[in-house]
């Protein structure tokens, strides 16, 4: 895993259980791992076994945090203004918030950048984040790049900058598209992938999961036979796929 | 009146198929039924043999007579309709501040607004029966939902007494109101992006009365519930991994269906443990009518397989 890692793909292909997946293996090998959500924290607390809160939260070798744009949005202006209540002055402005929340792109542009502002500071070995799906994902992480060019001057402009390298490098960055072996999902990740490459973020591995069991029996009025015969055909397809991929399969629990 | 039918759920359940089946089968009882996709992979041309899909209805003949009416949200372009057909002039503009070409395509948020015009326009324009809305993921419905009410409460609570005032310059309103907060903003974002933000707000400003009541007037026909349901679509699969009650409602909207897409209901086992699986599915308790679509070892693939499935549905009206 390379010290920053954004697992992407469709919403309900198990994005938020494998990063939990992957923290716990992460803290297994004694490293320190922040992740982060933007998703509904439910599942991935839940698989973790840990709270995900507005606030980073530690738990050892593992930190939480529900990235929020309200929060995120403080933590930003704090870096800028230095001065804790002038941040709640300015933050709890009514006009100011109205007229943050119309500007498309600033909750998008707050969150990455605190993705970048921890791993920049080098505290963790790793940081993973369960982000946003499919059709957002290269918008959302290609914020920094527009408002780099929007804005031509100024903090803003400077920052957006040192993000954009920082998610474009592929000794720090990886983005691992999670996908289903089915026909559909598999050709959504090669449509993501190729839409990740063209924007020029470096790729990892696509984690194809939810594979059926394998099964023996062949009658596919039965769910075991039923499941057998997926297997085989999850199988077929993948023998096309034109990337490197790791399988993960689905327990019937 | 047309009804509203919005297909929710999380990705991954084949929304997307399970609408187009629905629309299908809806298609067998009424003659103008609709089908939106507010999916940004547009997924839906696909299944339906269309090469392209935009905001103008595309007709699906299902044989036999019956047909049903495509449409899909052109994410290029949706908040540019919203703003030509109130004035050309104001687009042809517009288009060439930057600000608002940023504003409208690549910064998350335009889409939802978007969607909601192409709502209303087919609403007005094309008069469905009913209008079936294969909707994004979860996570998205929930921007989807609230999207005409950021910009109603945004324009009617904050930025339209500004601008009201006349006078003065909007500069030094704005400074005033926004306080602190204005050099803040102008520190961060320059003085040249933030004035011309807040130039392209002036100019949708001077139209907005036009786009708000169209706005305002489709957010109460839609989330009417005399007029709109929400049909939840979930998986066996998934309904086996749930570890809280299904929701009864969205929104305010109530869920009068339950879609289980690939369902293993039909499935007998010999194994101790899918047995004790099947088991727990039959427990489940789940919310409005319960509409089975069986998993297959072939899953349908083109229109003729989707007619076939939507024929063999048992289906309550």
């Amino acid at each position: 895993m390379r010290p920053l890692r954004f697992l992407t793909g469709k919403g309900g292909v198990g994005k938020s259980t494998l990063a939990a997946f992957f923290a716990k293996e992460a803290a297994k090998a004694q490293k320190k791992i922040f992740v982060a959500t933007l998703d509904d924290p439910t599942v991935i607390s839940h698989e973790l076994d840990l709270p995900f809160e507005n606030n980073s939260r530690s738990f050892s070798l593992i930190t939480t945090q529900h990235l929020t744009p309200h929060q995120c949005f403080q933590e930003y202006l704090l870096t800028k203004l230095k001065f804790q209540p002038l941040v709640k002055l300015v933050a709890n402005n009514a006009v100011f918030q109205a007229f943050t929340n119309f500007t498309p792109g600033i909750d998008a542009l707050t969150s990455t950048g605190k993705i970048f502002e921890t791993v920049r500071g080098e505290e963790f070995d790793h940081v993973l984040v369960d982000a946003v799906s499919t059709g957002h994902f290269v918008t959302w992480l290609n914020t920094a790049e527009s408002f780099e060019r929007l804005i031509p001057i100024g903090p803003v402009h400077r920052d957006a900058k040192k993000m954009r390298t920082m998610f474009h490098d592929p000794d720090i960055t990886e983005v691992c598209v999670v996908t289903l072996p089915t026909e559909l999902a598999l050709e959504e990740a090669i449509e993501l992938t190729e839409e990740i490459k063209l924007a020029g973020f470096p790729l990892g591995p696509v984690f194809v999961n939810g594979f059926h069991p394998k099964s023996d029996s062949t009658d596919d009025s039965t769910l075991e036979g039923f499941f057998g015969k997926r297997r085989e055909q999850e199988e077929k397809l993948l023998s096309h796929f034109p990337y490197p991929f790791e399988r993960f399969e689905w327990h019937p629990s | 009146m047309s009804q509203i039918r919005f297909l929710i759920g999380t990705g991954g359940v084949g929304k997307t198929t399970t609408s187009t089946i629905v629309a299908v089968r809806q298609a067998q009882d009424f003659s103008a039924v609709h089908l939106l996709t507010i999916d940004p992979s547009m997924r839906l041309k696909s299944t339906l043999g269309l090469d392209h899909l935009d905001h103008h209805a595309k007709k699906v003949s299902l044989g036999g007579g019956r047909s049903l009416f495509a449409h899909g949200v052109n994410k290029s372009s949706g908040f540019d309709h919203l703003i030509g057909r109130e004035s050309p002039e104001m687009l042809a503009k517009l288009l060439k501040n930057p600000i608002y070409l940023a504003l409208s395509r690549r910064m998350p948020g335009a889409h939802e607004y978007a969607a909601w015009d192409e709502l209303a326009l087919i609403l007005e324009r094309d008069k469905p029966e009913i209008l079936i809305v294969d909707t994004p993921p979860s996570a998205h419905l929930k921007d989807f939902l609230e999207a005409p009410s950021k910009i109603l409460s945004f324009w009617e609570d904050h930025i339209q007494k500004y601008f009201q005032l006349g006078q003065s310059s909007h500069r030094s309103l704005l400074e005033k109101s926004l306080g602190t907060g204005f050099r803040v903003l102008e520190m961060l974002m320059g003085k040249t992006f933030f004035q011309s933000v807040v130039e392209t707000l002036e100019s949708i400003n001077s139209i907005k009365s036009g786009i708000l009541s169209r706005l305002r007037h489709t957010q109460q026909i839609v989330m009417d519930p005399r007029i709109t349901e929400a049909w939840l679509v979930t998986t066996s699969e998934q309904l086996l991994h749930r570890r809280s009650p299904l929701p009864t409602q969205v929104e305010g909207l109530a869920i009068t269906k339950t879609i289980i897409n690939r369902d293993w209901s039909h499935f007998s086992t010999s194994k101790a443990e899918y047995g004790k699986m099947l088991e727990r599915l039959n427990q489940q308790k789940l919310p409005g009518k319960i509409v089975r679509i069986p998993d297959q070892v072939e899953p349908p693939v083109d229109l003729s397989d989707i007619i076939n499935l939507a024929k063999s549905l048992s289906w309550e009206k």
